[in-house]
């Protein structure tokens, strides 16, 4: 984890990739417009603002939402210390909510409720023509509810469309979006397309007004020998660096970078900066970071289906480094939680996490943060 | 005391002087039924009266369960949400989503539960939405780059069905061989992301990133997947399933040998154009000295006159090196552009002026620039 050494590196890179950022270009590109009265096509990723909205990818429509969401139910709150309970068998159960067999529902992703600590899920149900978007709510017995979003207001603001034609109207090109996290009055969001070698760090003010547009830049990675590549990103975590806000920012290519936030602007390049290595087949998936007796941990899911905890790269290092002069990620691996899909922070002392286990079945859980 | 208590009391009333006054009341039934929602399931047989009471009494859907609750078959107690209705003498419950064609329903109706409860045995049926007839068994039409020779540094490879796929785990049906015919281990991305298109007919697999870049760890624990010189082939199972869940038709398998990577830049000065002559429809061919990726090649390049996009029909050559533009209309003389976008890119991610892996002495190649996205014709 970091030392002195690593600092100095990681600083002399910062310095060589900023230049080279420079010259390289960003697109900025307008965002249609904002829709205030959305409907979901779709939906992917998910996350919540910190007064409580939901922020939801609608992939079809190629549009982020914010989603007020209706009332809870009376009662159906979790108090702060009951939380999220653990909920067996839950695709099975989020299955027969919808009215059809775990082999048609597609738990998306999981997003813990900043204020009422309620955990949801977004799901798909069916596939093809017939996939339809749900939000599902747990309750705090463990109750599943599927949310009435036609009691939702939602405005959307659109991602920019995709350059080129396409002839056949089939929208081939389709951008998945893997993560968002709203920092600073921004919502930045994380996603792959599914044809140029590229993902994409997009932002937008929030919350969403009529005069909002999106913006979207590239981001590289460079590795020693200077060369830079477009680089796609699985996870956002705000996190200041240094008094600076930075993302940390799950990379396909297996590495943690460090994305300022500064940068993050029309007419700007973006540049991730290398700050873990993880090794082959072992991307970032989701991201948390916790509090314990004064010291920053992170929590990481990965692509190996792993939950390791770290303690935080940014004073501590291991004595091994990669050859990109960043350190190689070591952290302890959580053995009871192998098989993790999804991850969120439950509340400052327990997490909430999606695992499968080898026979397929699924289990939300609530864990205490280790 | 709450309105809602009120109602209760006010609906058991209503029931109970509906029974005092003698009437028999009939026998329950359970029946799938159309309606303007869709397939609902309704149950028939209550009293104007208990209708009545149920109306007065105003219930949510947690009131609705005990007494009339539908779920999947082997799905335990968990009800399938949606949404009630009252009639004069019957209940509807609508699912939130259609019930699916082929899945038996249970639906379990409990007479003590009514506002006034009526003390006869619980009515439980088993119904079975109308199966459609299915459409044929999906099948794999292709896997892009369709040449026999891939770059060592391909980034990823499409494959196109015949219909809609099912959002399932793709690497787990898609894996990537070797000569002897041996998994390339770490070879494919893990599928935490699905790439599909938005129809769900083409699935886009990733070789494993990290391996991709150079310099990067994964690239410098085990190198690329693929190395130049060797024979590989994709090989689809037939159990992946598609969107009515049945597996494909067949399994397909794709083999390649492994060329030299390809790092430089493209260049559309290397692009071979034949140009038609003025008056006719005929195409304008573009040949190029390697393939592009399939889908950019797809939505990447147009054509353009001094009146701006020319209409017209594409067409993708063999070994996606041959780009066709036939237009609507016949081609009138004059200049016209040749326009790319700017991520137009080969399969190993190298764009117009912009190689995949850029380096200080790469050229900047800002998108706007202009000519590096552009050829002029002239069509006499």
């Amino acid at each position: 984890m970091p030392s002195g050494r690593f600092t100095k590196r990681a600083a002399g890179w910062a310095v060589v990739l900023c230049a080279i950022a420079a010259l390289l270009s960003v697109r900025s590109l307008r965002a249609r417009s904002v829709d205030a009265g959305a409907t979901l096509q779709s939906i992917g990723a998910i996350a919540f603002a910190p007064d409580g909205v939901l922020i939801a990818a609608d992939p079809s429509a190629q549009a982020l939402v914010a989603i007020s969401l209706p009332p809870e139910p009376r009662g159906a709150q979790p108090s702060a210390t009951s939380g999220v309970v653990d909920v067996d068998e839950i695709s099975r159960k989020v299955a027969a909510l919808l009215g059809t067999g775990v082999e048609a529902v597609t738990l998306v992703d999981l997003a813990v409720h900043p204020l009422l600590h309620s955990a949801y899920l977004s799901v798909i149900r069916g596939h093809g023509a017939r996939a339809r978007p749900v939000v599902v709510r747990v309750g705090a017995s463990g109750e599943l509810e599927v949310v009435n979003l036609a009691n939702a207001t939602m405005t959307s603001v659109a991602f920019p469309s995709s350059r080129g034609t396409d002839p056949a109207g089939r929208g081939n090109r389709l951008l998945t979006v893997t993560d968002a996290a709203v920092s600073d009055g921004r919502v930045f969001v994380a996603g792959v397309s599914n044809e140029e070698s590229a993902g994409g760090l997009w932002s937008v003010a929030y919350p969403f007004a009529p005069e909002s547009s999106m913006t979207v830049a590239d981001v590289l990675v460079a590795n020693r020998k200077q060369a830079r590549m477009r680089a796609a990103l699985l996870s956002l975590l705000p996190l200041p660096i240094g008094g600076q806000p930075q993302l940390l920012a799950g990379c396909l290519c297996s590495s943690l970078l460090t994305v300022s936030v500064a940068d993050v602007v029309a007419g700007r390049s973006v540049l991730g900066s290398v700050r873990l290595e993880m090794g082959v087949s072992n991307v970032p998936v989701d991201i948390v970071a916790y509090e314990r007796d004064g010291q920053t941990f992170f929590l990481m899911s990965t692509g190996a289906r792993t939950l390791l905890k770290m303690s935080d790269f940014r004073t501590v290092r291991s004595g091994l480094e990669a050859p990109t002069g960043a350190p190689v990620a070591t952290g302890e691996a959580i053995a009871a939680m192998n098989g993790i899909e999804q991850l969120d922070l439950l509340d400052g002392a327990r997490g909430v996490a999606i695992v499968r286990d080898p026979a397929g079945a699924r289990r939300l859980t609530t864990f205490p943060l280790p | 005391m709450s309105i809602r208590t009120v109602r209760v009391l006010m609906a058991a009333a209503m029931a109970f002087a509906a029974v005092t006054c003698g009437r028999q009341a009939p026998d329950l039934g359970i029946a799938f039924v159309r309606s303007v929602t869709g397939t609902a399931v309704r149950v028939s047989g209550l009293t104007a009266a208990e209708t009545s009471a149920l109306r007065a009494a105003s219930w949510g859907a947690a009131e609705w369960r005990p007494l009339l609750r539908v779920s999947v078959e082997q799905a335990g107690d968990v009800s399938v949400a949606g949404d009630y209705a009252i009639g004069v003498d019957a209940v509807e419950f609508t699912p939130l989503f259609p019930f699916d064609a082929g899945r038996t329903y249970v639906v379990r109706f409990d007479p003590a539960r009514l506002p006034a409860p009526r003390h006869v045995p619980i009515v439980e049926s088993r119904l079975v939405a109308v199966a459609t007839p299915r459409p044929s068994p999906t099948t794999v039409l292709d896997i892009f780059p369709s040449g026999n020779t891939w770059p060592a540094n391909a980034l990823r490879f499409y494959i196109q069905f015949s219909g809609p796929m099912a959002r399932d785990a793709g690497t787990r049906h898609v894996h990537l061989l070797d000569a002897a015919g041996g998994a390339v281990d770490d070879g494919l991305f893990t599928p935490v992301v699905e790439l599909w298109n938005r129809d769900q007919t083409r699935y886009t697999a990733l070789f494993e990133p990290g391996r991709m870049m150079p310099g990067l760890l994964p690239n410098l624990q085990l190198g690329r997947p693929l190395v130049p010189g060797r024979q590989y082939t994709i090989a689809v199972d037939r159990d992946w399933p598609d969107a009515e869940g049945q597996p494909l038709s067949e399994g397909f398998r794709r083999s390649f040998m492994a060329t030299a990577p390809r790092d430089q830049a493209l260049n559309m000065n290397d692009w071979q154009i034949t140009v038609p002559p003025a008056g006719a429809a005929d195409a304008l061919v573009v040949r190029l000295p390697s393939a592009l990726d399939r889908a950019l090649l797809e939505r990447g390049l147009s054509v353009e006159s001094a009146a701006g996009a020319v209409a017209g029909r594409i067409a993708i050559g063999p070994n996606e090196t041959e780009w066709r533009f036939t237009p609507v209309a016949a081609w009138a003389p004059g200049p016209y552009r040749l326009r790319a976008i700017p991520e137009l890119e080969d399969i190993a991610g190298n764009r117009l002026a912009l190689p995949y892996e850029q380096t200080a002495a790469s050229p900047a190649g800002a998108p706007s620039n202009e000519s590096r996205l552009t050829r002029v014709l002239v069509i006499k």
